[in-house]
């Protein structure tokens, strides 16, 4: 790409003798002969050249028919850079002008970034990965929340099974009760402890899952 | 309790193990990279991993030892069954969704990934191989023991078999292949304790057979034979007449001369009985028990019933169940195998489920046992009890093809957590000690799987449970505080780690050991030695916390990042990256050498 772009003042004089480039290149140079007329009658001052030369480069990267589009997507959302990402929506508005005087273009995906995380959420994302302080009160907070909500769930549980031993050692009267025949050992030991802990796991899994919801907005927003 | 050769139960058996194969063959074919191998490429969903997992995790321990253990020791015994159980909720709380998105692939991996230490890695490595073994020789004791309740076979038999059969499957394709075998023996286990559960339950409600008293349970008196009942006594035991008791013996009894021929004899208290005598009891005769534990029903019924130290064994009990689980390699390695944290989460959701409905069975027929079964209490065999139910309660065909669907569980039992160790073993091996190639696996898997076969063939079988007990203590203290702390503590330090690990492994081993020396020479240790988690796990957590503390520089630099990608939820796709550049390809990991590529 630099190459036609830094040889543009020799490429326009060989002009209409022989192309020098492959076939399967002419529609891209197809361009020339449009752009050529605005450049030659204009006042040449080398500056507005020079520009619209670098333009005419851009414009040239973003053509329809080349891959440049999909790589620069793909890139973006891999390395989550959001100034890479505004340079490939720049390109893009190019494109989509230069693409009214042409027939119209196959139509092409373009991959700005991951649909799941937005330019906004790119930065905070960013912080967290590199450690900025700010990232790091973040995680240290997530980390905190979670562990709070783990203790709690871990202390009720350890609250209603763990005191039972405890309480047929200073309590036997209740070893020797019996409900519908079954004695009351049996029925605490054998049978409401598995309801208990499918009940308090459930109740934790929705809690946690809440929380990191909550956080993953929260990032994004 | 001779051995009755029943053809539905090897019928049932032989079922079992081809079908394991052939899903096992079957998934095979899918297995070609190490990713299969190790991980099942990681794609595995949250409720067949849950029923995977389930069906890793009962082992014959659950399956038979649990009945055993509440025939036995009564209420106090339900304590397995709920520390089983909740072990997998403390799972939940503080380790599955971070260690998933660790991105790990085993526990040692685990540990270097968090602590950058090689060092640390081999000691990890080394108490992984050496709680793998122990949880894998009583489920290779246990299979030579279910074979010979139902059929007259050497003990090494059922051993070599349940080897065989998951060398071949794990050879085959790794955790890809026994994946879909766990999950349907899950299924199958379930059914084959269900099924007889309710059967036997009805026979019981509905009168069943006359000669039992149904109501003797909460009765102060000690369970009665039902029949004539010859006994061999095939290793020394002491017996508690709780009821002395008019009985032939056949041999020599500790306080009386050695007769020749059978002596009618009137016994009482505790008496010894060394190997090769018999004793008959006629029908109504009051139940011997071995010696520590209870003797009458009522006593049996009752929780908590030994006092203050029967109190700490449960403490104790309750404390290596709650948090050995969290370390024991070959369920964390099925925990890799999800996709992502919270996926992981909700597995051990689905398994707090499934595990939960499968333990209300073993307990019904533990008590079930206690009516029809006592003969057991006297040989000790009490892990026999659910292969001997559905014949004792069922005379006749029913009872046979009932008794066959409960060894075929019992072999399920057997074969999947054996699968499941296997799987966890070789992966340790191949990337650790050897390689990490597809080719290293399976190398690893004939040498775990020969070295275990050979020790179980070799050493006294135990207890199911009390061995599988042990292995619950060494994970909680090796393991436990290494996991939680390096989860959610960030000052941990690899010299640290190690400490902890050393000196509560160390700890737990030696009283394994002094226990089996007691064991041997007149059971004169204390209860504490057979479940020492009480005191080892909070030595474990405070050496490591003091060790991290004191050694303050030396916190990995990269905490933060590790951290982070711990506990950042999954849409924010930290976990995603490291996997698969990393994964344990055998050269690649030779050639970045210090494990520095982790990063």
């Amino acid at each position: 790409m630099s190459s036609a772009s830094g040889g543009q003042p020799g490429r326009r004089d060989e002009q209409g003798k022989q192309p020098r480039w492959p076939a399967s290149d002419a529609d891209q140079f197809g361009n020339t002969p449009q752009q050529s007329p605005a450049n030659q009658p204009a006042t040449d001052t080398a500056r507005q050249d020079k520009r619209k030369g670098r333009r005419r480069a851009g414009r040239r990267k973003a053509n329809p028919d080349q891959v440049d589009p999909y790589q620069l997507g793909a890139k973006t959302s891999g390395s989550r850079a959001h100034t890479a990402g505004k340079g490939v929506r720049a390109e893009q508005d190019n494109r989509d002008g230069q693409a009214e005087s042409r027939k119209p273009p196959r139509r092409k995906r373009v991959v700005l970034a991951d649909p799941r995380a937005p330019v906004t959420a790119l930065r905070t994302v960013s912080e967290l990965e590199q450690q900025t302080t700010f990232g790091e009160w973040l995680i240290k907070d997530l980390v905190r929340i979670q562990l709070r909500l783990a203790l709690a769930f871990a202390a009720l549980v350890i609250v209603l099974l763990g005191a039972l031993p405890l309480v047929f050692y200073l309590a036997p009267a209740i070893t020797q009760a019996k409900v519908v025949g079954v004695p009351v050992p049996w029925l605490l030991l054998g049978v409401l402890p598995f309801p208990l802990l499918v009940s308090v796991g459930l109740w934790y899994n929705r809690r946690a899952e809440r929380h990191e919801r909550d956080f993953v907005d929260m990032v994004e927003n | 309790m001779g051995p009755v050769l029943n053809a539905w139960a090897i019928g049932g058996i032989l079922a079992v193990g081809l079908a394991t194969f052939y899903i096992g063959h079957r998934s095979s074919r899918l297995a070609s990279t190490t990713q299969d191998f190790l991980v099942a490429r990681r794609t595995v969903r949250s409720r067949r991993n849950a029923a995977a997992v389930s069906g890793e995790y009962l082992s014959g321990a659950s399956f038979l030892g649990v009945t055993g253990l509440i025939l036995k020791d009564g209420a106090d015994a339900l304590w397995y069954p709920i520390g089983f159980t909740a072990g997998y909720l403390a799972l939940m709380l503080f380790v599955a969704a971070p260690l998933r998105r660790s991105g790990a692939y085993s526990l040692p991996d685990f540990v270097e990934a968090r602590l950058s230490s090689r060092g640390l890695r081999r000691v990890a490595t080394g108490f992984v191989l050496v709680i793998g073994t122990l949880y894998l020789l009583p489920q290779l004791q246990g299979a030579g023991l279910a074979l010979m309740a139902i059929m007259p076979a050497p003990a090494w038999i059922g051993a070599v078999l349940v080897t065989l059969v998951v060398v071949i499957n794990v050879f085959g394709g790794g955790m890809r292949a026994i994946t879909v075998v766990q999950a349907f023996q899950y299924w199958l286990k379930l059914f084959a304790i269900a099924v007889p559960t309710f059967v036997l339950c009805a026979v019981f409600l509905g009168g069943g057979d006359s000669t039992v008293p149904r109501d003797s349970l909460s009765q102060p008196t000690s369970p009665t034979f039902s029949k004539d009942t010859t006994v061999d006594i095939t290793t020394p035991v002491t017996l508690d007449f709780g009821e002395p008791a008019w009985v032939w013996v056949d041999g020599s009894v500790s306080d009386a001369e050695p007769a020749d021929g059978p002596t009618h004899m009137y016994l009482r208290g505790e008496q010894d009985f060394p190997e090769g005598t018999s004793i008959r009891f006629d029908a109504g005769d009051p139940v011997p028990v071995v010696a520590g534990s209870p003797v009458y029903n009522s006593e049996w019924l009752r929780a908590g019933d030994g006092g203050a130290p029967q109190m700490f064994t449960t403490y104790s009990l309750i404390l290596a169940t709650f948090l050995g689980t969290m370390g024991l390699p070959h369920v964390l390695v099925r925990f890799y195998t999800n996709p992502s944290g919270k996926s992981a989460r909700r597995t051990t959701m689905h398994v707090l489920l499934l595990l939960g409905l499968f333990y209300l069975f073993p307990v019904l027929l533990g008590a079930l046992s206690r009516l029809y079964t006592p003969e057991l209490l006297v040989t000790g065999e009490t892990d026999a009890a659910v292969l001997l139910l559905p014949d004792a309660m069922l005379p006749g065909i029913g009872g046979q093809i009932l008794g066959a669907v409960t060894a075929a569980g019992a072999f399920a039992a057997f074969l999947s957590t054996s699968s499941g160790l296997l799987v966890s073993l070789s992966g340790v091996l191949s990337t650790d000690v050897l390689r990490g190639r597809v080719r290293d696996f399976r190398i690893a898997t004939v040498i775990a799987g020969i070295v275990p076969l050979v020790l179980a063939i070799w050493l006294r079988p135990g207890d199911i449970s009390l061995s599988v007990g042990m292995t619950f203590a060494l994970a909680a203290s090796t393991f436990c505080p290494v996991l939680v702390l390096g989860i959610w503590w960030r000052k941990l330090t690899g010299i640290g780690a190690a400490a902890g690990m050393i000196i509560g492994g160390g700890l737990v081993l030696a009283a394994f050991v002094t226990d089996i020396v007691s064991g041997y020479t007149g059971n004169w240790a204390p209860p504490l030695v057979e479940q020492p988690a009480l005191v080892t796990v909070p030595v474990a957590f405070l050496v490591t916390v003091l060790v991290s503390k004191a050694t303050a520089r030396r916190i990995p630099d990269d905490v933060n990042r590790v951290i982070l990608r711990m506990h950042a939820p999954d849409p924010l796709g930290f976990i995603q990256d490291r996997d698969v550049a990393k994964f344990g390809k055998g050269e690649e990991r030779l050639r970045l050498g210090s494990g520095k590529h982790r990063r």
